[in-house]
């Protein structure tokens, strides 16, 4: 039994304000203080902040693409490298940061045994990964036939196969339009497979997901990821959802509105608006820093835009049924009018945003920036001074075609720690963390109290994990901890000799090793498919 | 000490070999470089587009053989890019890739114009090996300049064909494990790359290493390199003899025979084979976690 | 002050000099000297196991390796200032880093002297290896400043992305001499290899033969030999030789690479038709 001490500890799950008291541990969990019994050890956090270690919902971490995007950067190796650290490194910059949950955004399934590898190395923190889906062409076939049924055991079986954790849909249909000479659909243009529409896939899949009471509802990659003016396509995307439980990822980079001289400006108000009619997403900003970064990104048509308009190398990587693995480097400049707004829209989102327990932070690391950025974006998020002083530094744009300048909202500790643990552990369905209520894991943080914001974020005093320290003064220990996370949605035994034949028509692999092939996961831990929404 | 990482390898060896290496202070190579550092610096200098072969099955309609004779050491092709088998193909033959590649990359920039609005359905395959591309860097980026600037007009793909079973697995495992496709030197310290320095010939020749441990069996190391080996102590972990003649030999398991493992396919999409037999034989990967467990105590 | 490392007679094995700061031996004693780790690549050794310190008093600071300085790798790397002499072979990455001082070598250097050197100056004796005064390995800038000075042939991929300074070569250079710049001078009195400027974008290759002219390169007349007159001026007063042909008529124009940005040129004397 352990007690934590003195410290002012923040429980999101009762509110941003932080309350003083002891927090009990016992068996990895937190208890109720006990009046009864002296406790093992005790630990004395007097001038400390203690709060629910950070979850992450929305990161690029493993798998096929990153040993991709690592050509990039091959003088720089992997080790120290903050934006495609190994997966070992990852789950220890992680750690380091008190984050002890990160969930991996993407999985192709014929590359899931990749991912998993990968994941396997992720030592320390609990982990996952989202699957594929949204050019997947049973998935699409399905959908486009409007047989729900055989849609939902095609996503359980595909999730279930890729030892993934939640569905993901990037740009629906714009993978296979890629691949066939065309643009992207938009959301009402058919996608190539009967009339099936962006917006169908959008709909059906939300709502399949959500009929299958998977964890996390579907984690959703928009059309016209950044394009001017994609806005309106995005709050029309988000209506198309039709009230269902869902995510939005990297959201900033679809609120942009069309300055008039054809460039970017800030659509942050627009969309904010939107979110608030539907009050069961939730999102995470996508937030992008000023220096390198590296896109990864299954979205073809975007990111072949992009690349057509910088002319740099990039590395495109097809993927059979499903959509492709594509890199490029990028630089993101504050002086360059276009960065400086996507930059300045991203901090009006979660400014304006009033709910931080379904707005989270995110670069879509190493998309906008490396993870490792975290503490200057919560610095921006809680000093209006900093943030002043940062617009003062970057181009005018930022001032002029968006509102950042005038927003006066800091954020609160309390939320801060709502938005980084509560909102997306909640998001996820992991009800055993983001807060610090008796039965939730031991994982937590704890900073000393500082006037600097950046360094106390970005240096916790330590970090717990399952009620273990793991990491202290520069010192990471990962052994033993942590699990992959699993989802493994019910579906119909009978309908497997349907998929085959289905799937093997497609696919340029024997059935039997498509996905992880049957491998058996180890160090798993599979997390019910109850949801019911909330 | 250099440990060798041979192509035959599964990938699950790469783990357990960095961490051997990094409590020994050990270089780590690979017998291919070619599929590792050469071919990684030329995508990182100009990109590349490539699909996995399911796509190359359905959409390609025209191939481009670089060299005469790569078509025979990809026997199975035709089952994927039935292009092949229709006679779409054309081989470029020149004594001089390079200066070929620079002719066409001419020609094509000349005609990206004509070719801009007519990409129906038309879908090609630039298919290559190291052979006719002599290993050479330069000829490599060039080669994938090319493809880019194909890709300016139509929709070109690029498969490598890589000299060995799992020549581009144990390249991507290096990749996500240490951040470089081998040429590294291991250490607590870090890892240093470095692909004109630590080269095995390099390492021997300078007096960098005095013994080397190879794992997995060397077939694509060079004669010359095979004769630099005899300078120094040599271990050997393979599943069949060699032409080596090593100090000590273990014999280990092949993946997909007595153990199981994970190669990558031609096009990197990754296989787990499961074991044929029950034998007495370990995996690779057993021996190293048994020698960094063993150096630990 | 002068100050001489000479490696000992049962020094067989490679070393590593790389983060050793040899103008800032100057400011140190001997057994302080004497204990400086040789970290790189994990050797076991202090300074003192490998070499005999010896301090002199002199006009000039100067560090001079000697002995068997085949196996001295990292010579002079990072160095700002000062002198350093090798009287002998040096090994690999001499002069790598450098950003200013003077580097001398005597016989001949290895592979990767003068890698992403940004000032001073370094004068071979003999010959060089590959990748003098290129990029890193997977960094597209090579040397950003300074000069190489070479009295004997160099080997492949010499200023491989070189970006700003001057390399000479009194001998023959390899294959792909001026690979992949972005601006600077390299000279070769003698033979160009093969490949020469391929992928440049900026800068001149001076050769006095080219054994082939790759296709991205087109005639372009002869050359204006203005700003050549002062580098060669120069160059004799630094000790080389000029080939009479060099000061009787300007030389063959070449521009390139036109698959890359096209604004480099070759100029050479003489050339395959
Ligand atoms: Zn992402």
């Amino acid at each position: 039994m352990i007690v934590i001490h003195g410290a002012e500890v923040y429980n999101p799950a009762r509110g941003h304000a932080p309350q003083p008291g002891d927090l009990w541990i016992e068996d990895g969990r937190i208890i109720t203080p006990r009046q009864d019994v002296i406790p093992e050890q005790v630990i004395d956090a007097r001038g400390m902040i203690i709060a629910p270690a950070g979850v992450e919902i929305h990161t690029h971490v493993t798998g096929y693409p990153l040993s991709l995007a690592r050509r990039f950067t091959l003088s720089e190796g992997c080790r120290k490298n903050p934006l495609l650290p190994s997966p070992e490194e990852a789950a220890r910059l992680y750690l380091q940061l008190g984050y002890t949950t990160v969930f991996d955004a993407a999985t192709s399934p014929l590359y899931a045994f990749s991912s998993y590898s990968d994941l396997r190395q992720m030592e320390g923190v609990d982990r996952g990964t989202f699957v594929l889906a949204g050019d997947h062409h049973l998935l699409l076939q399905a959908l486009a036939s409007n047989d729900m049924d055989y849609a939902r055991n095609i996503i359980a079986w595909l999730v279930s196969c890729s030892g993934g954790y939640a569905l993901k849909l990037v740009n629906p249909g714009g993978g296979l339009a890629w691949k066939n000479h065309r643009k992207a659909p938009d959301l009402d243009e058919g996608i190539g497979i009967g009339t099936l529409t962006q917006r169908d896939v959008l709909k059906r899949c939300v709502q399949a997901v959500n009929q299958l009471g998977m964890p996390h509802p579907v984690h959703i990659h928009a059309g016209q990821l950044g394009q001017p003016g994609n806005a309106v396509n995005f709050c029309n995307s988000i209506r198309a959802l039709e009230s269902q439980r869902a995510h939005l990822c990297h959201i900033q980079f679809f609120s942009y509105g069309l300055d008039p001289s054809g460039g970017y400006r800030s659509g942050a108000e627009e969309v904010v608006r939107t979110l608030e009619e539907f009050p069961q997403l939730t999102c995470d900003v996508g937030q992008i820093m000023f220096g390198d970064a590296m896109t990864v990104t299954a979205d073809t048509s975007a990111l072949s835009r992009l690349q057509q308009g910088l002319k740099k190398p990039w590395i495109s990587n097809q993927v059979e049924a499903e959509g492709g693995n594509n890199i490029l480097p990028l630089k993101y400049a504050p002086k360059d009018p276009s960065n400086a707004v996507q930059w300045a829209t991203g901090l009006e989102l979660l400014l304006l945003s009033p709910d931080p327990a379904r707005m989270f932070l995110t670069t879509d690391h190493p998309n906008g920036a490396p993870f490792e950025t975290y503490p200057q974006v919560i610095e921006l998020l809680m000093s209006r001074e900093a943030r002043l002083e940062a617009l003062q530094q970057v181009h005018r744009a930022a001032r002029d075609r968006t509102g950042l300048a005038a927003i006066e909202r800091e954020y609160s500790l309390g939320e801060i720690f709502a938005m980084t643990s509560f909102g997306p552990a909640r998001s996820l369905g992991l009800n055993d963390r983001g807060h610090l209520e008796p039965g939730a894991l031991a994982d937590i943080r704890c900073y000393r109290k500082q006037a600097d914001i950046c360094g106390m974020f970005a240096s916790p005093e330590w970090v717990m994990k399952n009620g273990r320290i793991v990491y202290q003064n520069g010192r990471v220990d990962t052994q033993g901890f942590g699990e992959i996370l699993v989802a493994r949605p019910k579906w119909d035994q009978d309908q497997l000799p349907h998929i085959k034949s289905d799937l093997e028509n497609r696919i340029s692999i024997s059935f039997d090793l498509y996905a992880l092939g049957g491998t058996k996961m180890e160090n798993t831990r599979e997390v019910p498919c109850t949801s019911t929404g909330f | 000490m250099a440990v060798v990482l041979c192509s035959d390898l599964p990938q699950e060896a790469v783990p357990a070999a960095l961490a051997f290496c990094q409590q020994h202070s050990a270089f780590l190579v690979t017998d291919d470089e070619f599929s590792g550092s050469i071919l990684s610096l030329a995508m990182k200098e100009a990109g590349t587009l490539s699909a996995s072969l399911g796509i190359l099955r359905d959409c390609i309609n025209r191939v481009i053989c670089c060299g005469g004779d790569i078509l025979q050491t990809l026997p199975r092709l035709e089952k994927f890019v039935p292009a092949v088998n229709a006679g779409h193909v054309r081989f470029l033959e020149d004594d001089n890739p390079l200066a070929a590649l620079q002719n066409l990359r001419l020609e094509t920039g000349a005609s990206a114009a004509n070719m801009a609005s007519n990409l129906d359905d038309q879908q090609g395959l630039v298919l290559f090996d190291k052979n006719w591309l002599q290993e050479d860097l330069h000829i490599a980026v060039e080669l994938l300049h090319w493809l880019a600037d194909l890709n300016r007009g139509q929709r070109w793909y690029s498969l490598y064909a890589a000299p060995a079973a799992n020549s581009l697995g144990i390249c991507n495992a290096l990749l996500s494990t240490a951040g470089c496709p081998g040429n590294m030197h291991v250490s607590l310290a870090g890892i240093e790359y470095d692909p004109r320095q630590f080269r095995l010939h390099q390492l021997i020749n300078n007096g960098w290493v005095d013994t080397c441990l190879i794992a997995g069996n060397p077939s694509l190391m060079p004669a010359a390199l095979k004769e630099d080996l005899k300078k120094v102590t040599t271990i050997l972990l393979s599943p069949e003899p060699t032409d080596l003649k090593p100090a000590l030999t273990l014999p280990v398991a092949r993946a997909g025979v007595d153990c199981a493992g994970t190669m990558q396919r031609l096009d990197q999409v990754p296989l787990r084979l499961q074991p044929l037999f029950t034998t007495s034989r370990v995996p690779v990967e057993a021996i190293f976690n048994s020698l960094t467990g063993r150096a630990a105590v | 002050m002068r100050v001489v490392l000479e490696t000992r007679q049962d020094c067989t094995g490679p070393i590593s000099l790389k983060g050793i700061n040899l103008p800032a031996l100057f400011h140190l004693s001997q057994g302080e000297i004497w204990q400086l780790p040789l970290n790189h690549l994990s050797q076991p050794f202090v300074l003192g196991d490998v070499f005999k310190v010896d301090i002199r008093d002199s006009d000039g600071d100067e560090v001079v390796l000697r002995g068997d300085t085949r196996l001295l790798h990292y010579c002079g790397y990072g160095m700002d200032s000062g002198r350093v002499m090798v009287e002998g072979d040096a090994g690999a990455c001499a002069g790598s880093g450098m950003s200013g001082g003077e580097l001398v070598i005597e016989g001949n250097a290895g592979d990767c002297l003068g890698v992403a050197m940004s000032g001073g100056k370094i004068s071979v004796q003999g010959n060089t290896g590959d990748w003098c005064g290129a990029a890193l390995a997977g960094e597209s800038k090579g040397m950003t400043g300074g000069v190489i000075l070479t009295g004997g042939n160099a080997g492949s991929n010499l200023g491989n992305g070189m970006r700003r300074g001057l390399i000479a070569v009194a001998g023959n250079c390899k294959n792909y001499a001026g690979s992949c710049m972005l601006a600077g001078t390299i000279l070769c009195l003698g033979e160009m290899g093969a490949g020469a400027g391929v992928g440049m974008q900026r800068g001149s290759l001076v050769a006095g033969t080219i054994q082939s002219i790759l296709p991205g390169f087109s005639p372009a007349g002869l050359a204006d030999t203005g700003w050549l007159r002062l580098y060669l001026n120069w160059l004799e007063e630094n000790g080389f030789t000029m080939p009479a042909s060099w000061l009787e008529k300007p030389p063959y124009r070449f521009s390139g690479d036109h698959l890359a940005a096209g604004k480099g040129e070759i100029l050479a004397y003489e050339f395959p038709q």
